[in-house]
């Protein structure tokens, strides 16, 4: 049998300094710069040693359970969708469960970057209806909060004009409606709408938010866009055929991120995905299991800046 | 000063986890995480204290260098031990409890078995290391203390250890209910004629594993830090040919136990007992307790031995050249 070439002395007296400074670093609590006077080697030496002691497994560290858990899922969703942050939750059998706590670490993302003078742009459904619900009231001031979803003349629970309203109203914030219905059945009476003064300035104005809050739907009977009737749910086999894997602001997405092209999309009114592409910054709010592929399609389809989700979507959405 | 931000004031647990996550698993630097947390850099360091106080943090260097493993070698053969724990000497003499101590509570953490039976000394290298102990789900575990307790104490406490060990592992603790120093002699003995500590007494002749540490007898050590033994005493034993202690037992370097009347003062579980025990696991470092350590590898049947390169290199030097 052919063995394994013999460490060399050098392989070997670096291996030594890697462990010798985890010792030092880990356990000991040493600061780099002491470490680098006791092993008489560079300060940027000692940060290499530690990272590949790291890199290498011969140090290994796990903080916290499964708090550490998450902290670790954030991390790796940063890195593999290029976003600034990523928040994630713990994960519950029930979905209403997970919509709220979402809903809830949206809220908090929400009140913690909001400013005066800042703009808001909001979608709808049941997590962002919990976020709306669940924010403190915080005043501030010359702030504004943009529907970017038309309204339902009729709703038991969520409406895209309440989630609005509800922030505004936290945040002291003007409001600004898309007055109109979220679905028509003449896709020539939304041409016209969208023509209306009121309305095309309330898409310039959307355009023009500082951040954006959306969440997405999955293509299925318990998304909220079918189980409030919206839509009827008899659309939902010819809207899987043409690829839809879910929504964002009632925009249908394939699972590449493209816009798919079904006859509903003239019936929408909504902000367009283009207009939320000009939003410096935007956020996707939404976590369970079922919504994996809706929210990769969303992070292909729009430069999200955050993502808040559960556990169960993070592990999914990074096993893709 | 100017006051930290609000949101400074409260501590969320969950603050603690992502500071030490980010510190130790993603190797920022404090003045990074700062920033990324938007909290002073003293609240931060403030919070990787508290993580790792709190046991959030478990660390393992799973390799080792060429020279511990050659130390590791050359005392297991010279000691006739089972297995032998070298971690490097840390760079300054005050940490060696804390290095020695992590190497002792990860190695404990491996042994714990369902139903397993502890006895556990203390002193400052023990007290350590029950930081590093990972947690597990162990069922039916047991934690016997070896000493007696401590009225007061200012940091580390026979008392504390068992019961912290016991703690984290939801296990019974079974503790000497007696001071650990008497002034009387004649107490000693009438408290070990007691019923529950004579139980007690059967119970750590029972356990299926000790882990000690060995004490010198310079100013440094516990026992003298904490008053428990005065100078004069510790003087009189010196004399008497002590090097140090096992369990507070004090011996000389033949790990004879020496006779004077501080040996018959404090209230521990004898070394006729500890003898029984299966598994004898000694963890102690640093150049000062090499004489201790020796004596105490004499005194007791020693299965494996947990120390730092220092006192490793001391050890070897020592028996070789017959002292």
């Amino acid at each position: 049998m052919a063995g394994r070439r013999p460490p060399s002395a050098r392989d070997e007296s670096s291996r030594d300094l890697k462990v010798r400074a985890a010792w030092h670093y880990y356990v000991e609590d040493l600061t780099q710069e002491a470490i680098s006077r006791a092993l008489a080697v560079s300060r940027p030496k000692v940060v290499r040693l530690l990272q590949s002691a790291r890199d290498e497994g011969l140090v290994t560290i796990r903080v916290g359970g499964r708090g550490g858990e998450r902290i670790a899922l954030e991390h790796r969703l940063v890195a593999r969708f290029g976003l600034a942050e990523a928040v994630v939750v713990p994960s519950s059998a029930d979905d209403s469960e997970v919509a709220a706590r979402v809903g809830e670490a949206a809220a908090l993302y929400a009140v913690e970057r909001m400013r005066d003078g800042m703009s808001l742009g909001v979608g709808w459904g049941t997590t962002l209806d919990h976020c709306a619900r669940a924010l403190a009231a915080a005043r501030f001031r010359r702030a504004s909060v943009v529907s970017l979803l038309g309204g339902m003349t009729h709703s038991r629970g969520v409406n895209p004009s309440a989630v609005a309203r509800r922030m505004a109203d936290a945040f002291g914030a003007d409001c600004y409606q898309l007055t109109a219905p979220l679905v028509v059945a003449d896709p020539a009476l939304r041409t016209a709408l969208w023509a209306e003064p009121g309305l095309s300035e309330l898409r310039r104005r959307a355009r023009r938010v500082d951040l954006a809050l959306v969440s997405v739907g999955d293509a299925s009977e318990r998304a909220t866009l079918f189980g409030e009737g919206l839509l009827p749910a008899s659309a939902l086999p010819t809207l899987r055929e043409a690829g839809v894997v879910g929504d964002v602001l009632c925009h249908f997405l394939a699972a590449d991120g493209r816009e798919v092209d079904h006859p509903l999309r003239q019936r929408i009114v909504a902000v367009e995905l283009d207009d939320l592409r000009a939003v410096p910054r935007v956020v996707i709010a939404s976590g369970g299991e079922r919504k994996v592929a809706a929210l990769l399609a969303a992070l292909k389809a729009l430069r999200a800046s955050a993502l808040i989700t559960d556990e169960s979507a993070a592990r999914g959405l990074l096993s893709r | 000063m100017p006051s930290p931000p609000a949101h400074e004031a409260f501590e969320a647990p969950e603050q603690r986890v992502r500071a030490a996550w980010l510190y130790y698993a993603e190797g920022m630097t404090q003045a990074q995480i700062a920033r990324q947390m938007r909290l002073s850099r003293v609240k931060v360091i403030h919070l990787l204290a508290a993580a790792r106080d709190a046991g959030l943090v478990s660390i393992r260097v799973n390799a080792k260098g060429l020279a511990q493993l050659d130390l590791e070698r050359q005392l297991v053969e010279r000691f006739s031990l089972h297995a032998a724990i070298v971690v490097p000497a840390p760079s300054r003499e005050s940490d060696v409890a804390r290095v020695v101590g992590h190497a002792a509570g990860v190695f404990l953490g491996e042994q714990l078995r369902d139903g397993m039976s502890i006895g556990i000394g203390w002193g400052e290298t023990l007290h350590q290391g029950l930081k590093a102990i990972g947690e597990r789900e162990v069922g039916g575990l047991s934690v016997v203390s070896l000493l007696g307790g401590i009225t007061h104490s200012r940091t580390v406490n026979p008392a504390t250890v068992a019961r912290r060990l016991a703690d984290a592992f939801r296990a019974d603790c079974y503790q000497v209910t007696a001071p650990l120093v008497v002034a009387d002699p004649g107490l000693a003995e009438a408290l070990w004629n007691e019923p529950g500590l004579r139980d007690l007494r059967a119970r750590a002749r029972r356990v299926d594993l000790v882990l000690a540490s060995v004490g010198d007898l310079s100013a440094r050590a516990t026992l003298l830090r904490e008053g428990l033994l005065s100078r004069s005493d510790a003087a009189a034993l010196r004399a008497a040919g002590a090097v140090g202690d096992v369990l507070c037992h004090f011996l000389d370097a033949q790990g004879h136990v020496v006779d004077h009347s501080a040996n018959r003062r404090m209230i521990a579980v004898s070394l006729e007992d500890v003898r029984r025990v299966p598994r004898i696991v000694l963890a102690s470092g640093g150049r000062r307790k090499v004489a201790a350590l020796l004596a105490a590898l004499r005194a007791l049947p020693t299965q494996v031995l947990i120390t730092d390169e220092c006192a490793a290199r001391g050890l070897l030097a020592t028996e070789s050249s017959g002292a």
